[in-house]
């Protein structure tokens, strides 16, 4: 196989990978925190992108610069989380986390049927790849498409403002002291709820951002999106250590590479195959993943 | 001192307890029998019944591990598909009298998903909690896209033409030996060190109960379980495709579970016929019936986080004993 086409595939991968990589720091902060699956946080992707889709001929109209629509994405978003997390998990924080789980579920089918029967469930093109305007840049032979390098740059990028927030602020300080020891938090004076709300704003807020880049090379989206996109990023987040930013974003590459790389090498059919067998791999000889214990602190 | 055993001392009571239960599952076959035993397969009833079989026989098989060992399992559809495929693969492989090739594939289903079972129970009851139910995820996706991907499962188009051999009264009478066993099951020594094991697991292996050895039996029961209502399903649908037992439905059979009550055989019952049979009087509004049930679901969970029954289980000598001092008592006090 000729260099840049394997060149290109790893492109892809990332691209792939960083849209994992985005809604992965979501699961983990999330779990870190309040230790729950959120299995709506897949579906906050789809509510990112049906914002951005219907912002922007509303931004345009106005006036406004386009990408506008990312905030507008990302706030909706965040006003989601929380208000996901106020309706659904905070009355059930006290029961046990598989009722929890449940209504995790509930709501993830709540918003997919809900769009679905706003929106229609067909497919939505999504035609405006947008925005910023950054040059192709030839090596040699290899081209590398603006797009694939502006989402690796974005999610590098939140990753790294995420990881300086959450060891820089005092923010920060108390969502690590909220996902160490909840009641010793509470005795320190932290609100609990204040600080759950904010992480599940943070959660949602940057699967708004994952929406607009994932919709930037998928082309099209449908309600139901969200189900497996969550899943493998959830796969993601336990593969680089649940809890750690870094590891989310290893994780979320490693099963981006691993995916398009199967679909060259092998078939598309293979690559749930061997994207959860890498899971389970890892899982068996590194429960807490592959940067769980290195970075200690859990947010 | 001599502790006094329980089941010597009301000895009597069992065997009446027994026989009770005995005695009013045979009337319900033989009704079921009486009514719907000859009416033709594709009918709407014999559907709706085959259909809460098959949701029972699932969530009470799940039961088993995460309502009694207290293990949050994510991939329960793997197991029923590989029932399914099972007797699918032999049935047509074989051509054999109804009665026979039902009980041969059934039998083949459970030792297939039993066997996978233990094996995915090995590396996997390693793992506790979210970590269980994610590796359990990923056996889940890896069993379907196998499916998918191998020669002798057809593909993703899966397997047709099988021979349908279930019938209502074949799948009833499923339900209440895999129903009995269960609860015989749980009665008995291999149980009371399962339930052990969910309440306190060091406490547990302190006391000498084998942990790991009754985690990967009990994981592997209940997939051998999940293997039967995989059976049942080939054997009435007569057409499967992988694609069926994706990640949803093993959710699904979670939902069911928790929502019936974590560790109650009766509420995992109660709850499958509800979810079976309540989306049939929501056709009416059928473009918002998922959209009623999600919300349904949030409201049930919050207000009863515990689930329908909790861990209450519905017997019937108990509701007789309850019945008739409440009518003694009324008695009493009419002699008053």
């Amino acid at each position: 196989m000729r260099l840049n086409t394997i060149i290109e595939q790893i492109m892809n991968g990332l691209q792939k990978g960083s849209v994992y990589a985005l809604v992965a720091l979501g699961y983990t902060m999330v779990y870190g925190i309040v230790k729950l699956i959120n299995f709506a946080h897949g579906d906050f992707i789809m509510v990112g992108a049906y914002t951005t889709i219907f912002s922007i001929p509303l931004l345009a109209s106005i006036g406004c610069p386009l990408w506008l629509s990312i905030i507008v994405a990302i706030l909706i978003c965040s006003l989601l989380g929380i208000l996901t997390e106020k309706v659904a998990y905070k009355p059930l924080r006290q029961s046990s986390r598989i009722t929890s789980l449940i209504t995790a579920i509930a709501i993830s089918l709540l918003l997919q049927n809900l769009f679905a029967k706003l929106f229609t469930s067909s497919a939505r093109m999504f035609t405006q790849v947008f925005i910023f305007d950054v040059p192709t840049i030839i090596i040699g032979t290899v081209k590398l498409h603006k797009v694939s390098i502006l989402t690796c740059a974005i999610s590098i990028v939140v990753m790294v403002c995420l990881q300086l927030f959450v060891k820089k602020t005092k923010m920060g300080k108390a969502m690590r002291a909220v996902s160490e020891n909840p009641d010793a938090a509470k005795l320190m004076g932290i609100s609990i709820n204040r600080v759950v709300s904010f992480t599940f704003a943070i959660g949602a807020g940057l699967a708004g951002l994952a929406a607009i880049i994932f919709c930037s090379y998928s082309m099209s989206f449908d309600p139901y999106v969200g189900g497996s996109l969550g899943i493998k990023a959830f796969v993601a987040a336990v593969l680089g250590g649940i809890g750690s930013i870094p590891g989310a974003m290893l994780g979320g590459f490693l099963i981006g590479l691993s995916e398009s790389m199967t679909q060259t090498f092998l078939s598309s059919e293979w690559v749930d195959i061997i994207v959860f067998s890498i899971l389970i791999f890892i899982l068996l000889f590194k429960p807490s993943g592959l940067m769980g214990k290195m970075t200690s602190e859990k947010v | 001192m001599k502790t006094p055993n329980r089941s010597m001392v009301s000895f009597g009571n069992v065997q009446k307890r027994y026989l009770l239960n005995f005695v009013s599952c045979f009337v319900l076959l033989v009704l079921v029998q009486v009514f719907m035993g000859n009416i033709h397969g594709t009918n709407y009833l014999v559907i709706l019944t085959i259909n809460c079989c098959i949701s029972i026989i699932l969530a009470v098989s799940l039961n088993l591990t995460t309502g009694c060992l207290g293990e949050m399992v994510l991939g329960h559809a793997a197991f029923m598909a590989i029932g399914a495929y099972a007797s699918a693969i032999l049935l047509k492989a074989v051509s054999m009298p109804a009665l026979l090739g039902f009980f041969l594939g059934l039998i083949l289903s459970f030792l297939m998903a039993g066997l996978i079972g233990f094996l995915v129970g090995i590396p996997a009851l390693r793992l506790k909690g979210d970590y269980l139910a994610i590796i359990t995820l990923g056996f889940g996706m890896i069993i379907k896209s196998l499916l998918e991907v191998l020669n002798f499962t057809g593909g993703a188009a899966g397997i047709d033409g099988i021979p349908r051999n279930t019938t209502v009264v074949l799948s009833v009478l499923m339900v209440m030996v895999v129903v009995a066993f269960l609860f015989t099951f749980m009665r008995s020594r291999f149980g009371r060190s399962i339930l052990a094991i969910r309440e306190n697991e060091i406490a547990a292996a302190a006391t000498g109960v084998p942990v790991t050895q009754v985690k990967v039996l009990t994981f592997a029961l209940s997939a051998a379980l999940a293997g039967i209502a995989g059976a049942l399903y080939a054997q009435y649908m007569r057409s499967i495709s992988p694609a069926t037992f994706h990640l949803d439905y093993s959710i699904e059979i979670l939902v069911i579970v928790v929502l019936g009550g974590l560790g109650s055989f009766t509420g995992s019952i109660l709850a499958a016929t509800i979810l079976v049979i309540l989306p049939e009087f929501l056709r009416v509004f059928n473009d918002y019936r998922m959209i009623i049930y999600s919300v349904a679901l949030i409201i049930i969970m919050l207000k009863k986080p515990g689930g329908i029954l909790g861990r209450f289980e519905f017997s019937l000598s108990k509701l007789l004993i309850f019945i008739k001092t409440q009518f003694f008592r009324r008695k009493v006090k009419d002699h008053e």
